[in-house]
């Protein structure tokens, strides 16, 4: 099992690193110190010993509770993503539904070539999925995302076959669509798109940025109870 | 054994959530690391009872110097240090080990503080590159040194904020506040990130995992059709 593990995660870690140059100089014994050094916090030593003789328990409790659940965690997602990037691309990965979703409100308003775009975020990809509904490349073998086979990357991001091959009928669409208004509708679609990715960024900022103003007196309640 | 109350549990939450979290972020330098799920596996196990154990013998040693009410909070090291070494007269001609002793330990803190926030920005300076690569922010932040392989714009950038926020945490306030307002916002975008981090494995992560045997359980027992594995293993 343990070979298996080995082979699936060098793959992805292959596939990641012939993409980005990073260099793979650390190891286990820099990873250690690393590891106590990012966790380690001298000052809450100093709360905990507050306490007085229970500090023990609390410190077990917590190991137990908290310390060894992230770990697991931790181990888990390691294993299935081992990128650069760590917990931003765990959930990068595993949340871009959740991320398609907030775009797609907004595709909904705008027609059906709009949410082929939005399954394809990235700007190549858009080029790709336009590609294929234009019929540029029919004729020749297909990928994922009806473009030329090898033109895509093969990940998560290209699961969804998008819908010029499934729903749209294409003499239809090209007849009440004409090429010189589809081009002015797509680069309308894009700008929009980015726009409610960006605005449900920066609403996401500025609530955490409210919560964190609001529990800023949170030191004052321990003060004042003393804990 | 602790008594079970609000405070009790706040103040549990408190120092396992701010002690114990972090164990996460050295996945950030997993395209630097060699056989990356294995190393950090094994860092990870090794040292979670290496720190409880750090934790434990360093919060006793400040009970053994201080009164559990006479803590200082913002800094138990310092107050340790001088009561484990300070004071105490010494006939002439003799050497004072108390006090080589505790500028030793002062010296060997403020290495080890700024080896802390050595790792901190190496590991903050790698988030903009990757958000780069997935074209969120300016490929700018992506340039690495030819040499090293250091993500350097990314690090100048977060080397400025750091040093920006830390200025504008501090204005018109103390030590103390200034210390509290900046651990607990970043601990407010870290409980964040740790909601999301552990809906992963609990909620979506198995079905695209790599290893079958990582995905759902009831994919691997023999009851289930083989269309509902080829469904969820899509």
């Amino acid at each position: 099992m343990e070979r298996a593990l080995t082979q699936a995660t060098d793959l992805a870690a292959a596939g990641e690193s012939s993409r980005h140059p990073m260099r793979k100089v650390l190891g286990l014994r820099d990873l250690i110190p690393m590891q106590i050094l990012l966790v380690f916090g001298p000052s809450w030593t100093g709360t905990a010993a507050q306490q007085g003789g229970t500090q023990v328990s609390f410190w077990l409790i917590g190991s137990v509770l908290l310390f060894l659940p992230v770990a697991a965690v931790v181990q888990y997602c390691v294993q299935i993503w081992p990128y650069e990037g760590g917990a931003y691309q765990m959930e990068q990965t595993r949340f871009r539904p959740f991320r398609r979703l907030l775009e797609r409100m907004e595709s909904w308003r705008l027609g059906p070539f709009d949410r082929l775009q939005h399954r394809c975020p990235n700007s190549e990809r858009v080029q790709l999925c336009a590609r294929a509904t234009l019929g540029v490349d029919r004729g020749k073998p297909r990928g994922p995302l009806g473009t030329e086979r090898g033109a895509v990357r093969h990940d998560s991001a290209c699961e969804h076959p998008g819908p010029a091959h499934r729903t749209l009928n294409r003499s239809f669409w090209n007849r009440r669509h004409p090429l010189h208004r589809r081009s002015a509708h797509r680069s309308a679609v894009c700008s929009s798109a980015r726009k409610s990715s960006s605005s449900s960024s920066f609403s996401a900022a500025a609530v955490l940025v409210a919560v964190a103003v609001a529990v800023t007196d949170q030191p004052q309640f321990f003060q004042q109870n003393r804990v | 054994m602790p008594l079970l109350s609000l405070i009790s549990l706040n103040f549990f939450s408190k120092i396992a959530f701010n002690g114990f979290t972090a164990l996460e972020q050295v996945a950030v330098f997993a395209g630097e690391t060699r056989d990356a799920a294995r190393s950090i596996f094994l860092s990870a196990w090794i040292v979670a009872p290496l720190i409880a154990l750090i934790y434990i013998l360093m919060t006793g040693s400040i009970l053994s110097y201080t009164r559990a009410d006479q803590v200082d909070l913002v800094n138990p090291i310092a107050q340790v240090i001088a009561a484990a070494f300070g004071g105490g007269e010494l006939p002439r001609g003799s050497v004072d080990w108390g006090l080589i002793l505790g500028r030793a330990t002062i010296l060997a803190g403020t290495l080890a503080f700024i080896a802390q926030a050595a790792v901190y920005i190496a590991e903050t300076s790698r988030l903009p590159m990757v958000a780069a690569w997935d074209r969120l922010i300016p490929a700018w932040f992506t340039r690495l040194h030819p040499r090293y392989g250091t993500p350097t714009r990314s690090l100048i950038v977060i080397v400025l904020l750091g040093v920006a926020f830390s200025f504008l945490a501090s204005f018109g306030t103390g030590a103390s506040e200034a210390f509290q307002l900046l651990a607990t916002s970043s601990f407010v975008c870290c409980g964040v990130n740790y909601l999301f981090m552990f809906a992963i494995p609990l909620l979506v992560g198995t079905r695209m995992s790599l290893r079958p045997d990582l995905r759902p359980l009831c994919l691997s027992a023999p009851h289930v059709s083989a269309e509902h594995r080829s469904r969820c293993s899509r």
